[in-house]
């Protein structure tokens, strides 16, 4: 390409047509003349110093030039030299064919009897080269052909796959997600070895390009569901997605909540039982997190573990949970309405204690109550951002010195930072990360509500939320069921967990294609059902 | 109109939505009320209360299933004209409007003299008009989930609160059950117990919105049983606790009782403020639907396109009603008037709409 004058660049700036390499993929075509080849994949890429293009001339007497284009740091280099140049180098190829270019037989040649690379295509567009160089694979044009090799040469530095952070568990398996996405869907595959799991790939993002798996049982899932998913994926128009967090704010059904509706987990065993639930999984390059949907609320209350161990401990950690989720909901504003609008519900003796402790704190119960529940906040979101050993040491200065002090200092009574300590704990005991943040939320509010009206204004708030909580979606299937609309076939599996045999049937509020859990007929081939 | 698709509202929330709508301020009221009335016999004018308003509920029902695509302001305007068609639709709205506002104001009033003692009536009242105010601008599909996760849960709370009463009952008191003074003084009772179960006719808005309306009779009488067997217990257990003559000397008998109700080895020392707690979900179940039903029913009379455009204007109107009566006496005086304007208002609407259909003869049937 001639070097534009300066009066050339001025203009193409005035008209607003500045270079775009995106577009330019898309228009431009590919030749039969190698170097000319070459020049426009280097404009394209803008010669970038991770690109390297490495020309060679094929082994033998032919003397045909040929090129390879691959990104330093996307490609495993021992593959492109063993597997690639060597061969190609080294193979004697038929000397009479470069008098007919025109027949491709150099081309299947190479494809048949050269190249030792597992996984690789034949294009002829210049924008596929393009995308293929850039996620790793390795290009090789040949003088006088079209017809471009991507070889897939993926290799690059990855995390190993490691125990899940967010997620642990005493008993069950301790792999979690990576950053990497084949690694991640070949966990899936691992764990689900039937014919009928999909893995649906999607490419999103104008500058990121992400991939994005779509995951379910093809003959199980709700195909409406799953048409759903693709359908609000595939619109999603945005430059850039780094993490799944973006996707699930992008596709879900109602922004305006804490509550998230699609649910992210690490860990690959939780996604194949959810899949076989009939829910789908979705998994973005780039993110240890796969996610999950539809969901309903009462997901938030379970852990992988609970199916792990026996039914009757799983249901006693799930009650826990519940318990959890209320005491970090209500507990600051039972205190304060109690405290400060119906004292007599209180035991004599605890009511005179409590008078004891507050008779030195100058303030009233609820300004007690909103200084102490926000040096936690303070301290949480400090000992999260600090490295590991310093952020315990915040952890323990905060809890026991500053609250130790306060008490001293006479700003809160003890009473308070026993209640907020309990509401802090409750709040970790909720299983799912974002939905202990929404209760923790919603606590604030309640709060508010509780000083203002006592027990009223707690249930008043408790009231709204709920209308909230009916009103929400997760991809068409409400977020209270089996509540509400009530499903009495899944209420089984809420709060409490039924034993794994009482377990015959998949949710109902699923709808899936194949109900039964046990000696499931039908489908079990993994081809779809006529339908 | 989006409005009544059907398929909107499963049975099970139809019925939640029938007993939460009559659970609800009724609880406050009816022991003492009643009883000055018809004595002990008070649980029989409760049964004949009910026993009418299941009469008229499935009148209702049988009325609103012969035009299954059609609420009852719709059918109503094409049955008669629009002039006596819409002003029974405005009728029923206003006055579902007005006790809004009058349920609210009673249980403020309860919570004045209780609990919230320095708080300001008007901020209770409009506190609890809000939250409607909220309620009432969701679609159907979510009233629906709302009241059915309700229903479980007030039928609990007053089933919890009842039977513990029931080992303070002394029999004397109790006795004799007809109450001794003959009929006339129970059916009056049972005329007053009316206003009770008032809210079971918001049903003829939601009949078109059912996805299966076969079972809309079966489903109604689950709704409307369950608040009636709520209420005898009730009556029975005020009865026997308090007896006759004191329960006339308790402004808030329900209350009280709960409060003379030990509750062994609970952690708290005085529940009436949990309990209270729990009834303004149960009052605010009644008052949201039948403000619901008030807008929507607006709504349908001047065949707007939503329902959500009428929920603010409406709601001033509903503080109005709640605090025009100047205190409690006033109150129990309009919730008479009330109760007997509602009486003949559902009875008046159903013998014209059925003497029209009539009337009309088969025309109706032929294009529904």
């Amino acid at each position: 390409m001639k070097k534009k004058t300066i009066r050339e660049r001025i203009n193409e700036i005035l008209s607003n047509r500045t270079d775009n390499p995106g577009e330019k993929a898309k228009k431009e075509k590919l030749g039969q003349k190698l170097k000319e080849n070459l020049k426009l994949i280097e404009d394209i890429i803008g010669f970038s110093d991770d690109v390297v293009v490495r020309e060679f001339q094929l082994g033998g007497k032919t003397g045909i030039e040929a090129a390879i284009i691959f990104v330093d740091g996307l490609t495993d280099k021992q593959v492109i030299n063993e597997n690639i140049l060597k061969p190609l180098l080294i193979e004697k190829f038929p000397g009479d064919e470069l008098k007919d270019p025109a027949r491709s037989d150099i081309i299947k040649f190479i494809k048949d009897k050269t190249i030792t690379i597992n996984e690789l295509k034949i294009v002829d567009q210049l924008e596929k080269v393009i995308d293929g160089v850039l996620d790793g694979d390795t290009a090789l044009l040949v003088d006088g052909y079209i017809d471009t090799f991507l070889l897939n040469t993926r290799g690059w530095d990855k995390r190993s796959i490691s125990e899940p952070q967010s997620e642990t568990v005493v008993r069950g398996p301790r792999d979690s997600f990576t950053e990497n996405f084949r690694t991640n869907t070949a966990l899936i595959r691992r764990r689900i070895k039937h014919p009928a799991l999909r893995i649906k790939g999607i490419s999103i993002g104008k500058y990121s390009r992400t991939n994005i798996a779509i995951c379910y049982i093809e003959g199980l899932t709700n195909k409406y569901i799953v048409e759903e998913i693709k359908e609000r994926i595939s619109n999603i128009d945005i430059d850039n997605i780094q993490s799944s967090g973006t996707i699930e704010q992008l596709i879900e059904d109602n922004h305006f909540t804490p509550f998230p509706q699609l649910l992210s987990t690490e860990r690959p065993d939780r996604v194949a039982a959810f899949l076989l639930e009939g829910r789908v999984a979705i998994i973005v390059d780039g993110t240890p997190f796969a996610l999950i949907a539809p969901i309903t609320i009462s997901i938030f209350l379970q852990s992988a573990e609970d199916y792990y161990d026996r039914f009757i401990i799983g249901s006693f950690l799930r009650v826990i949970r519940l318990l959890a989720i209320i005491i970090a909901m209500t507990l600051p504003a039972l205190y304060i309405s109690v405290i400060s609008f119906h004292p007599e519900m209180i035991p004599t003796q605890l009511a005179l204690a409590f008078a004891g402790g507050r008779a030195v704190v100058p303030f009233p119960a609820y300004t007690e109550a909103f200084i102490i529940t926000i040096l936690m906040e303070l301290l949480r979101e400090a000992s999260i951002r600090l490295p590991d050993p310093v952020g315990s040491t915040i952890g323990i200065v905060g809890a026991l010195i500053v609250g130790e002090a306060a008490v001293s200092a006479s700003i809160v009574s003890p009473f308070m930072v026993i209640v907020v300590a309990t509401d802090t704990i409750a709040s970790f005991a909720i299983p799912n990360y974002s939905t202990a943040i929404a209760f923790r939320l919603v606590k604030y509010p309640l709060m508010i509500l509780a000083t203002i009206f006592g027990l009223y204004g707690l249930v008043l708030g408790l009231i709204i939320l709920s209308i909230h909580l009916a009103g929400l979606k997760s991809f068409g299937i409400p977020y209270l069921t089996p509540m509400a609309p009530s499903r009495l076939g899944d209420l089984q599996d809420t709060v409490l967990r039924p034993p794994i045999w009482s377990l015959r049937k998949r949710p109902e509020h699923l709808r899936t294609k194949n109900e039964k859990r046990f000696s499931s007929t039908g489908d079990d081939d993994g081809y779809e059902r006529t339908r | 109109m989006a409005m009544k698709e059907h398929g909107k509202l499963t049975e099970r929330q139809f019925a939640g939505i029938i007993a939460n709508t009559l659970l609800g301020a009724g609880t406050l009221l009816l022991p003492r009320d009643i009883t000055a009335v018809s004595g002990t016999g008070a649980w029989l004018s409760v049964l004949i209360g009910g026993f009418i308003s299941i009469i008229l509920l499935l009148l209702l029902i049988n009325l609103g299933l012969r035009f299954p695509e059609e609420t009852i302001m719709e059918y109503g305007m094409r049955l008669t004209n629009k002039w006596i068609g819409g002003l029974i639709g405005i009728a029923f709205c206003t006055y579902w409007l007005f006790i809004t506002g009058i349920i609210v104001r009673i249980f403020s009033l309860m919570l004045v003299s209780s609990v919230l003692l320095k708080t300001p009536l008007e901020v209770i009242v409009i506190a609890m008009l809000l939250t409607v105010l909220y309620f009432s601008r969701s679609d159907l599909q979510i009233v629906g989930r709302v009241n059915e996760i309700y229903f479980v849960f007030v039928i609990l709370f007053i089933m919890y609160a009842l039977f513990l009463g029931l080992r303070e009952i002394n029999l004397i008191r109790v006795l004799p059950l007809t109450g001794g003074k003959g009929i006339m003084p129970i059916l009056k009772g049972g005329l007053k117990s009316f206003f009770s179960f008032l809210g079971f006719e918001i049903v003829a808005l939601f009949i078109p919105s059912l996805t299966t309306q076969k079972l809309a009779y079966n489903y109604s009488l689950k709704g409307i049983v369950t608040p009636l067997v709520a209420y005898i217990i009730t009556m029975i257990v005020s009865v026997g606790v308090f007896g006759v003559e004191e329960l006339q000397t308790l402004v808030w008998p329900t209350l009280e009782l709960i409060k003379v109700t030990p509750f062994p080895g609970l952690l708290l020392e005085r529940m009436e403020a949990v309990f209270i707690a729990f009834w303004v979900v149960a009052i605010f179940t009644t008052a949201a639907n039948v403000y619901y039903a008030s807008v929507v029913g607006f709504t349908q009379i001047f065949k707007l396109k939503e329902h959500k455009t009428l929920t603010l204007t409406l709601l001033p109107l509903a503080y109005l009603s709640a605090i025009l009566p100047d205190n409690l006496h006033d109150v129990f005086e309009y919730v008479d008037i009330v109760t007997k304007f509602a009486a003949g208002l559902i009875i008046t609407t159903i013998i014209i709409y059925f003497a029209a259909i009539f009337i009309k003869g088969r025309k109706g049937d032929e294009r529904s």
